[in-house]
């Protein structure tokens, strides 16, 4: 089941018609219900896999020796964290990438001339796989680190690793912050509320008027044999902001939904289009999956303790990881290895603060020029083909295919108004609009109106064939 | 438990842009005040574009198709209108009068009434009627997310339409259902055309070209010729419903009846899917036994039928996309179905050139 459906605004309507007459433990009970629900909608066997993965993960955690308790040897202590680990990875192998090792393979030995063998294993992609296996493996990590306390409440871990409005496409939560919201008392005030609409509103409106709009120019720039310089770039700048308002889109619609039921997710994405560096994007760019890699993966590894060189290293493996995260495909690797280099070509650059304080105004625009580049590898699968397009010249054409790409442009940039407002909103909020951003009256009157014209722009401005959204592929 | 808990408890909570400054009001006037919140919210864009509402048949529609006395009228959706141009043929018939009513996105229920209430309410009716579709889409009366041609509908419509009223709830789904409630509370997401169309107009006005020749350009920019890979779609999907359910709640007997009352000679016109790459058949084995089950009611019914699946006269390289011809092709296509329909335009007394 998908946000944008009827079907999924009447199960909402009908949780949230039961929910708050219930006592916690049922409500606990019907948000549960209601997930195997919305997760087994299409094929209820998907949830077979989602019980059984809650239930070797609950295990493992409870397995886990007390910080408090003397255990003997290291084997003991770290062995429910390893046993959690390997049933992530064979989760995840199993399920998202053994066909694409044994592709690469078959292409291996193909090139080297050793034969072909073709791929007969047809795996279909559980939907929000990868958000769930690492939502539960960071809590079995925290348990073992002593900061979470393993649950023996099967309902409420359960329905930590399975609450609907994230389940298939994050955020990605941490148990310290979920699981007390579910064993505690929520309550139902007029302001979450409202606030859980207003984010349900600007969800769906940089969905279904963003991102599907901008999202056919992208898709017909990338399906385009010979794009032509200028076009091809209007294609992945649209891409971009597609991309943007689809998965931030979704966390919106995840939020603003939880809140419904009275539950805070955190927020995944802060202003990206203002990043001044590559590390500040993803400080601010699906913050939830970038502070799980760095919790759980970068530091581990030794984070920047070690040393340049390995703090090198160590970045770069983590960003070609949370690449291969994205997708079972060499290009997901590629654009990881990117912006891993992009990061610590920052660190290397010997920028003097004088020299830093004058480039200062361009740090943004130049950030967003980087960033946008890589859309072109996450959004094109094939390596030759990006390779292609990467060799597209200003010379290969036409005046009138560059008035077009110009057209699009303007497009996009219309499609796109909203977000640049919103971002020029949380820019200049703290200084320039104080009166406007402060007193109660004046927020209620702007939230109406927005409210309003988020709505009524949802109403005329989406496309009636809208895709799906790009994160639950992965 | 303490430590981990502390920290657990101090990590509650978030903040974004839209949270709101809690406890200012009391507790009474806060509820009220989301209450308002929800009625302004959901409420103003229901009072947006009513007038639509006393909009009664539109006369003028009716004159004009009149004044132009055409011998052959064709109905259908954008199948049509990437297919047959209506100028083009006439010339090709020596100058007899051909008119297209085709409306993009339009589904039976409108073909009804644009045959019933414009074509058979002419003094001099046409003599032959072409209907246009692909799929299913003759037993299909609405489009799931077609609501926006309500409006097109009131003005299609006689005052007493019991028949095509009843055809039409029978017909639909309880997601159609759903679907219809909105649209008649939120009547102004009919103007999603128009806005969409504006975004494009208004991205023309910063160039010389027009807005025509932009969106002509990248119909060809896009088109499927220019694509990557050698075969992008899936086939259509399979029929809704069996032929024989979905004919009972369909205009399609209501639209036979009309005709032959009228006079009129029907003849449909089953477009094709773009052939695979091998030139064959893009088609569900579901979808090829509705399409020879409503052969052979057709013919049961003394109806004319053109099926143009797998008719090797159409290359794919015609098509824009999946369904769509491309513009360029439209004289093209206009005289390919000339040919291949050649008896209807003969049993009229023409006789097409053999140079075509």
């Amino acid at each position: 089941m998908t946000f944008q459906t009827l079907s999924f605004v009447a199960l909402l309507l009908a949780v949230l018609a039961l929910y708050w007459a219930l006592g916690r433990r049922e409500q606990n009970l019907l948000l549960l219900v209601a997930s195997y629900v919305f997760y087994g909608y299409v094929d209820p066997l998907l949830t077979v896999l989602l019980a059984g993965f809650t239930l070797a993960m609950y295990l493992s955690a409870l397995w886990i020796p007390h910080p408090g308790v003397a255990v003997t040897g290291k084997f003991r202590r770290r062995a429910p964290l390893l046993l959690a680990i390997a049933a992530t990875l064979s989760v995840l192998i199993a399920f998202k990438y053994l066909g694409f090792f044994v592709d690469s393979a078959s292409e291996f030995v193909d090139t080297i001339g050793l034969g072909t063998f073709s791929n007969t294993l047809n795996i279909i992609l559980p939907i929000g796989i990868s958000f769930y296996t690492l939502q539960a493996l960071g809590y079995v990590i925290d348990v073992h680190r002593g900061r979470v306390q393993a649950r023996r409440n099967l309902l409420d871990f359960a329905l930590f690793i399975s609450f609907f409005p994230q389940l298939v496409a994050g955020p990605i939560e941490r148990a310290s912050r979920l699981l007390p919201q579910f064993e505690n008392r929520r309550k139902a005030t007029p302001e979450l509320i409202q606030s859980g609409v207003m984010l349900l509103l600007w969800g769906f409106f940089k969905k279904l008027v963003i991102a599907d709009n901008v999202g056919v120019i992208a898709d017909n720039v990338f399906t385009t044999e010979s794009p032509g310089f200028a076009l091809l770039w209007v294609g992945v700048l649209a891409f971009g902001l597609q991309i943007f308002a689809d998965f931030s889109g979704y966390s919106d619609i995840a939020r603003g939904t939880a809140r419904l039921f009275g539950i805070n997710l955190s927020q995944n994405f802060r202003h990206p289009h203002m990043a001044r560096s590559p590390s500040d994007f993803w400080r601010r760019w699906h913050i939830s999956l970038s502070t799980w890699f760095r919790d759980y993966v970068y530091i581990p590894l030794g984070g920047s303790r070690k040393g340049e060189s390995r703090t090198g290293i160590n970045l770069m493996a983590t960003f070609l990881i949370s690449g291969l995260w994205h997708g079972a495909s060499w290009n997901f690797a590629l654009w990881g290895g990117y912006h891993g280099a992009l990061v610590v070509i920052q660190r290397l650059l010997p920028f003097s603060p004088g020299l830093k304080m004058a480039l200062r105004p361009l740090a943004v625009p130049v950030t967003f020029l980087l960033i946008t580049i890589g859309w072109l590898f996450f959004r094109e699968s094939s390596l030759s083909r990006i390779w292609d397009l990467l060799s597209v010249s200003p010379a290969d054409q036409t005046a009138e295919s560059v008035e077009l790409a110009a057209f699009l442009l303007v497009q996009v940039a219309l499609y796109s108004m909203p977000i640049w407002l919103h971002t020029a909103y949380g820019a200049l909020k703290p200084g320039v609009l104080p009166a406007l951003a402060s007193g109660r009256l004046s927020s209620q009157v702007q939230q109406m109106v927005l409210g309003a014209v988020f709505f009524t722009g949802i109403l005329v401005m989406r496309r009636s064939e809208g895709g799906e959204f790009i994160y639950f592929q992965f | 438990m303490s430590g981990p808990v502390a920290a657990e408890r101090s990590n509650g909570g978030g903040s974004s842009d839209l949270d709101c400054d809690p406890n200012r009001f009391g507790q009474y006037r806060r509820w009220a005040g989301l209450v308002i919140f929800l009625l302004v919210v959901f409420g103003a864009p229901a009072l947006l574009f009513r007038p639509w509402q006393g909009t009664e048949f539109d006369q003028t529609a009716l004159d004009e198709l009149s004044a132009r006395q055409p011998e052959f009228v064709f109905i259908g959706n954008s199948m049509l209108e990437t297919r047959i141009d209506p100028e083009h043929l006439s010339e090709l018939l020596s100058g007899r009068p051909v008119t297209s009513l085709a409306v993009p996105g339009s589904q039976s229920a409108i073909w009804y009434l644009q045959l019933k209430n414009l074509v058979a309410e002419l003094d001099q009716p046409p003599a032959t009627i072409f209907v246009f579709f692909r799929n299913d889409l003759i037993t299909q009366p609405l489009a799931p997310l077609d609501e926006r041609n309500r409006e097109l509908i009131v003005t299609l419509k006689r005052p007493d339409e019991e028949q095509f009223e009843a055809v039409l709830e029978a017909s639909r789904s309880a997601y159609q259902q759903a679907l219809h409630g909105l649209d008649r509370i939120y009547p102004v997401q009919r103007q999603n055309d128009e806005a969409l169309k504006l975004i494009s107009d208004v991205s023309a006005a910063f160039f010389p070209s027009s807005t025509t020749e932009l969106s002509f350009r990248a119909d060809d920019q896009f088109a499927f010729h220019n694509m990557v890979g050698p075969d992008l779609d899936p086939p259509p999907p399979d029929p809704e419903r069996e032929f024989e359910d979905a004919v009972g709640n369909s205009f399609l007997p209501l639209m036979i009846e009309t005709a032959a009352a009228s006079g009129i000679e029907l003849v449909f016109v089953r477009v094709q899917a773009r052939p695979n790459t091998d030139g064959t058949v893009r088609e569900t084995d579901a979808m090829r036994r509705y399409s020879q089950d409503l052969a052979a009611y057709l013919q049961d019914n003394g109806v004319r039928y053109f099926d143009f699946t797998g008719n090797p006269a159409v290359d794919r390289g015609l098509y824009y996309d999946s369904f769509h011809i491309d513009q360029l092709y439209l004289p093209d296509y206009t005289e390919l179905f000339l040919r291949e329909v050649a008896e209807v335009f003969n049993s009229e007394g023409l006789s097409l050139g053999q140079d075509r």
